[in-house]
């Protein structure tokens, strides 16, 4: 791959798209924003390619490059109203409305949250990683995953004390 | 383990990063305590909840495409920097080889500033024409290299126009690059060291333009090399020693001091082009 091979690009793209598509989505809550920035973390991980030492993290390097991307993105861009939300999302219309309903509800949740917590939050809760992992994806110290995911754990109950108690 | 301990490391626990020993001491207190026992019950059911929010995959024409996606997208990065690159580029080899070719004869030569008659403003202008000629060098040379590392680069790098990674990649450049610093440092260090301190007398048959110029075009040499920022300080400075050292002509007693002024900086500036060469030759 770091010989630029067209073939080795095209084998990671397939192997992490979907991976890093949903965790922008997640990020964004947005189909569009997930599809520009996911599309965008690879071009930028392809280019800067020769900075990365150990070839095999390439995963946790190419999501750190994203969690930037949609970092830098929440700042420039108001988060969405639920119901574009909505008009963007995939779902069938026939969809349950009561789980449609609870998982708007979560969503916003996840969307009022400061974007670095929002990245604490969906790599610990949605792709499973542990806070040393998280702490080297995201480039800080495992004391500062630790807070934001307290201080938006905190948040998210607040908010969803219904659902979850 | 009291409450408050085993609360901060619930959601740990849960997610299956504590090690052995704290992972029992954690089961132990919650089996006596209904508080924590519920902790784990919303810490569990928080996650659940989030990971039920995730959204639908696209369908799967969506990735159909993607691959391709992504690969146009590296493609118009690349041509858009080297689009960038290449205007400035043509630019400046035509005014770079209009300059080489009219006005460093004209004022080698010694027609051009005749009519000149303020050494100041000779001076001024003279500095300002090369420059100007740094400049446009500088500018060719980037877009010279963003077009050899488009030639030698894997495609999604090729938008870079790094001196170094355009000689890492090409030993032809490597060897040239060399071989103008060698000629540029030590044409530097000789005319500025020896030739204001033991040679003058050796070279004092050549009219004074015709030295001062050539102190100028190893500059020009030394520039082409690689060191843009250089170039323009050194002529700077240059313009500097040269007002200095007839001002010594007058005031004799300084004179030892500039002597010794000018081998130090030959000396670093040779430091600085061996530097320069080890970096090459890694």
């Amino acid at each position: 791959m770091q010989a630029g091979s067209a073939d080795a690009c095209d084998f990671l793209v397939g192997r992490y798209r979907k991976s890093i598509y949903r965790l922008a989505r997640a990020m964004t809550q947005s189909h569009d924003a997930a599809d520009d920035l996911s599309q965008e973390a690879f071009v930028q991980a392809f280019r800067r390619i020769r900075q990365l030492k150990k070839p095999e993290s390439f995963g946790p390097w190419l999501r750190k490059i994203l969690v930037n991307l949609c970092i830098r993105h929440s700042a420039r861009i108001v988060p969405a109203s639920l119901e574009d939300h909505e008009t963007e999302s995939p779902e069938s219309p026939s969809a349950d409305a009561e789980r449609s309903m609870v998982r708007d509800r979560v969503r916003n949740a996840i969307l009022e949250l400061d974007p670095a917590e929002r990245a604490v939050v969906l790599l610990y809760y949605m792709d499973g990683l542990k806070q040393t992992e998280i702490a080297d994806a995201l480039g800080c110290p495992v004391g500062t995953v630790w807070s934001r995911l307290n201080s938006a754990r905190c948040k998210l109950r607040g908010r969803l004390g219904d659902l979850i108690s | 383990m009291d409450c408050s301990k085993a609360r901060d490391l619930i959601p740990r626990y849960c997610n299956g990063e504590l090690d052995d020993g704290t992972r029992r001491q954690v089961e132990k207190h919650i089996s006596g305590c209904p508080d924590c026992r519920t902790e784990i019950e919303q810490e569990r059911s928080l996650g659940r909840v989030l990971g039920q929010s995730a959204s639908d995959d696209p369908p799967e024409e969506y990735w159909g495409s993607y691959n391709e996606r992504v690969r146009s997208r590296s493609r118009a990065a690349v041509g858009m920097l080297w689009r960038m690159g290449s205007i400035p580029g043509c630019l400046a080899g035509a005014f770079s080889g209009l300059i080489y070719s009219g006005v460093f004869l004209w004022l080698f030569l010694g027609h051009g500033l005749r009519s000149v008659h303020s050494a100041w403003l000779k001076d001024t202008l003279v500095a300002l024409i090369l420059v100007a000629t740094g400049v446009v060098v500088y500018l060719t040379g980037k877009a010279l290299l963003t077009k050899a590392n488009r030639r030698v680069l894997p495609r999604y790098e090729r938008d870079e126009s790094s001196l170094k990674r355009a000689i890492a990649a090409n030993p032809a450049l490597r060897r040239i690059l060399i071989g103008l610093l060698m000629v540029g440092y030590v044409g530097i260090s000789v005319f500025s060291t020896f030739l204001y301190t033991g040679m003058w007398g050796l070279v004092r048959w050549l009219p004074p333009n015709w030295v001062i110029n050539a102190l100028r075009a190893m500059m020009l040499i030394a520039f082409t090399a690689g060191i843009p920022g250089q170039y323009v300080m050194t002529c700077g400075y240059m313009d500097g020693y040269i007002h200095a050292f007839e001002w010594c002509q007058k005031h004799r007693k300084y004179l030892l001091l500039l002597k010794v002024w000018l081998i130090l900086v030959g000396i670093a500036m040779l430091a600085v082009g061996v530097w320069h060469l080890t970096i090459l030759v890694r």
